[in-house]
């Protein structure tokens, strides 16, 4: 019983610790101060706090406060978490237009698959394929012991269709968000060097918003490659913010 | 028999007891006293005695006008008395008391009660109700009406003290007896004791109905100071404070505020109602002269109105407050104020209100707080419209105002605002970024699973499946893989050669079989008895199967089938197809003993 009660009680304290207030951030951003709402916000997510409401304001603080770099980065945090929605998708238009008032070239991602998995992304899939491969395997495991019926190899086969192209969409998403580093570039017109030091001498330049690939880290430089450039170099950790899922 | 009988005749007797009496039925009212005073609790009791199985079906009892009712009680009890005939009844006791709303001789109707359906019906009493001044001679005169005096009563024995009106009286008072509509009343409830109080019971204040009342003093632990009236000492004890404010003129009343306390007596308890009487207020209306349009009604007392703008420059993008403090007298919590509405320069939203009222010193007042949040539209020096904030003063009967005027902001450009907003702001168009969610927590709903979570998950059901597989399938897999012991590939060799042995003798081919058979041979020994042949001439192979207990039958038909197959081998001679078949059942035969 005690155990129990133990078990309930450190549950309930991970739970609560989950919860974070976002109200200061809120006010600020109400009473149109986006550069103090966008710190607010950016304290709880240095905290390791995933949730997309959180990135989701933070990006728009950023929008708002014309720093369309970092409001095109959180904006991708955001879709990562919960997919793309109405809003976010609006905003990150806009963000990507701002940043071509300001004379900055950029076409937004350079990755096909990466924006469809993005775009198309729900928080609910994998844990619908969890449920759905579980199922699956319950059903193969009482066939090992009962007679399965046609009715339910039929169902089987469906089952096994849906549960193999979740498994190849969420391998997908796995793939480019866990073992693919991308980066948004934060800052503008930075320029990347041929060695992890600011004394190499500059190769060429990355956009404020350019989506970039993640290929090494040394120390507080990250050699980055554009795709199609295929030419790789060093920029500061400061520059890019790294889009890397927690969570699928 | 004859004890049976006078038994029977016993119950028979004592039912028809019962039966004679069930039907005598009395139903009476009484009263505790003819004469009380105005403070005093009339105890009326309706005494309904019935026979056993007898049930009153219904009791209405009088409207009681003139009294309010304070509470009621119900007792029952039953009589039995034997001698000289049975006497078996039920007495039930209705006991309510009642409190006299006015003096004069007032009668109480009789009550009805429906017992079998037959109706009973008491007679009317009289009750004189004396003012409260003359209550304690009236008790004092109904004490010496008294001629009796129960040996038993203890009250009459003089053995606890009496408590009189003048030990314990309750009172209400106001400060003011007239009054404008919304003016500050104080209503204060003392209790006056000169005996010890015990605990109080029930404390009924009036309902202050068309009426606003904010609570001054309301203790939770009474205390008590100590007063001198006249020759006795007091203690007394204020038991509720209250602000009023009346908001209809004409005449409003008070109702009565009551309590029923227990008080030590002796060495016991006793418990006491008291009640106050009626209050009149005169509420007067608010002048019409000089009253200003749309004034507020609840803005009556004496205020003091102070203003305040700030910051006075600052980015259009960030609220200017504008705040407006009201202090003083009065119905503070109602105080309102004209709202502020938009025009072409400027955006008011709704004031932000804090009320502090203070109660010390047991007045209400305080201060209330209207914070404006004005954000200019456009950048450049904005006047805030002027206003007016009216109040009435009782005091001088007067209408006091106050103009806010003369208030500037400087809105300057904004510094945080990315083109893109700016630029949708100031053309209103429907191209502006949406706003920030509105959720006060983050962290609340599903934002997905971990990915370690994730493969822990999706390997449940899975891992279970492949591990029965792999249980059905361990032998296949294990034979597959190779990791098994030399007895078993040993076993999987003679199988081998079973098989090709049936081959041979198909085909016909002696000199395969003879050679297929001397390894079967072999690895049957090997299987068995653990003895690897070759090299072995045939009297050590037969001693090392006498050691392993193998029987020299069997050790025998060994040695002779091996000598058969070196000589199909070694001599070529010729062998019948008869004779291979024979070889073969010797074979089995020998394999069966050897239990495999």
């Amino acid at each position: 019983m005690n155990k129990v009660l133990f078990f309930i009680i450190l549950v309930s304290i991970l739970f609560l610790s989950a919860y974070t207030d976002i109200s200061d951030g809120n006010k600020l951003f109400l009473s149109s101060d986006y550069k103090g709402a966008a710190s607010k916000y950016s304290e709880i997510a240095e905290k390791g706090v995933e949730d997309p409401v959180l990135f989701y304001n933070l990006a728009t603080s950023y929008l708002y406060a014309g720093e369309y770099g970092k409001a095109v980065y959180w904006y991708y945090r955001t879709m990562i978490i919960e997919g793309a929605l109405d809003d976010t998708l609006k905003n990150l238009k806009m963000a990507y237009r701002g940043l071509e008032e300001q004379g900055v070239a950029n076409s937004g991602p350079d990755s096909l698959i990466y924006d469809f998995i993005i775009r198309f992304h729900h928080p609910l899939i994998p844990l619908i394929f969890v449920i759905l491969v579980n199922i699956l395997f319950f059903i193969l495991i009482l066939g090992k012991f009962l007679p399965i019926k046609t009715g339910v190899k039929s169902l089987l086969v469906v089952l096994s269709v849906i549960v193999a192209v979740l498994a190849v969409f969420i391998s997908a998403r796995i793939y480019f968000f866990h073992f693919q580093t991308r980066g948004i570039v934060i800052s503008k017109s930075v320029e990347v060097k041929e060695g992890p030091s600011d004394a190499y001498k500059t190769i060429f330049k990355v956009d404020e918003g350019s989506m970039v690939n993640i290929t090494d880290r040394y120390q507080d430089f990250y050699q980055i490659e554009r795709s199609g450039v295929k030419v790789r170099g060093w920029v500061s950790s400061r520059d890019i913010g790294i889009l890397k899922a927690g969570k699928l | 028999m004859l004890r049976k009988t006078g038994n029977f005749l016993f119950l028979v007797c004592f039912l028809a007891g019962i039966s004679v009496y069930a039907d005598d039925v009395t139903v009476e009212a009484t009263i505790n006293a003819d004469e009380i005073g105005l403070n005093d609790t009339l105890v009326y009791t309706l005494s309904i005695t019935c026979g056993f199985n007898a049930e009153p079906s219904q009791i209405k009892f009088p409207d009681f006008l003139g009294f309010r009712k304070l509470s009621q009680s119900q007792s029952s009890s039953m009589n039995i008395v034997i001698g000289g005939g049975q006497t078996f009844s039920k007495v039930k006791n209705y006991d309510i008391q009642l409190s006299p709303n006015k003096t004069g001789v007032i009668e109480i109707k009789p009550a009805t009660v429906v017992i079998k359906g037959k109706v009973y019906q008491t007679r009317p009493l009289k009750v004189t109700v004396l003012p409260a001044s003359k209550s304690s001679s009236a008790q004092k005169q109904r004490q010496m009406k008294n001629p009796f005096r129960s040996p038993f009563d203890i009250d009459e024995l003089n053995l606890e003290p009496k408590i009189s009106d003048d030990d314990i009286i309750l009172q209400a008072v106001t400060d003011k007896k007239s009054v404008f509509v919304g003016e500050e009343i104080i209503f204060s409830v003392y209790l006056y004791s000169a005996v010890q109080i015990y605990d109080i019971e029930q404390f009924t204040l009036p309902k202050f109905e068309n009426a606003w009342t904010e609570d001054i003093y309301s203790p939770q632990k009474f205390t008590s100071e100590q007063k001198r009236i006249g020759q006795r000492v007091y203690n007394v004890y204020l038991l509720k404070r209250k602000a009023i404010f009346l908001n209809k003129a004409g005449i409003y009343e008070i109702e009565p505020t009551s309590i029923v306390l227990n008080v030590v007596s002796g060495f016991s308890q006793k418990r006491i109602s008291r009640q106050t009487q009626n209050i009149k207020i005169d509420v007067k209306p608010l002048p019409e002269k000089d009253m200003p349009a749309d004034f507020p009604p609840f803005n009556v007392g004496d205020y003091r109105i102070s203003y305040s703008l700030f910051p006075e420059r600052q980015p259009m993008d960030k609220p200017f407050t504008l705040k407006i403090s009201v202090e003083g007298t009065g119905n503070i919590n109602a105080f309102s104020i004209p709202k502020l509405k938009d025009n072409p320069e400027l955006r008011f939203y709704d004031p932000v209100t804090n009320s502090d009222i203070q109660t010390e010193n047991r007045v209400y007042k305080g201060r209330k707080t209207f914070e404006y949040l004005v954000f200019a539209k456009r950048t450049g020096r904005i006047q805030i419209p002027s206003f007016e904030i009216s109040y009435f003063r009782p005091d001088t009967a007067s209408f006091e105002k106050v103009l806010v005027s003369g208030l500037f902001i400087d809105a300057t450009e904004p510094e945080s605002q990315g083109s893109i907003v700016k630029r949708s702001s100031e053309t209103d168009g429907a191209d502006r970024p949406a706003s920030i969610r509105f959720v006060n927590v983050a962290g609340k709903g599903f934002s997905g699973i971990g990915i370690n979570v994730f493969f822990i998950l999706s390997l449940i059901c899975p891992g279970i499946y492949f591990l029965i597989i792999l249980r059905d399938n361990i032998k296949s897999l294990v034979l597959f893989l190779g990791f098994d012991s030399e007895t078993a590939r040993s076993r999987r060799r003679l199988r081998k050669y079973l098989n090709k042995m049936s081959l041979d003798m198909k085909k016909k081919n002696v000199a395969d079989f003879s050679g297929n058979l001397y390894a079967a041979i072999s690895e049957l020994i090997f299987i068995r008895f653990g003895i690897n042949i070759r090299g072995m001439t045939r009297d050590n192979l037969k001693q090392a199967l006498a050691e392993k207990n193998a029987g020299d039958n069997l050790a025998d038909e060994i040695v002779g089938l091996l000598d058969t197959c070196e000589m199909i081998k070694y001599a070529n001679s010729a062998v019948s197809e008869s004779e291979i078949e024979s070889l073969f059942k010797r074979f089995r035969m020998v394999m069966r003993e050897c239990g495999e």
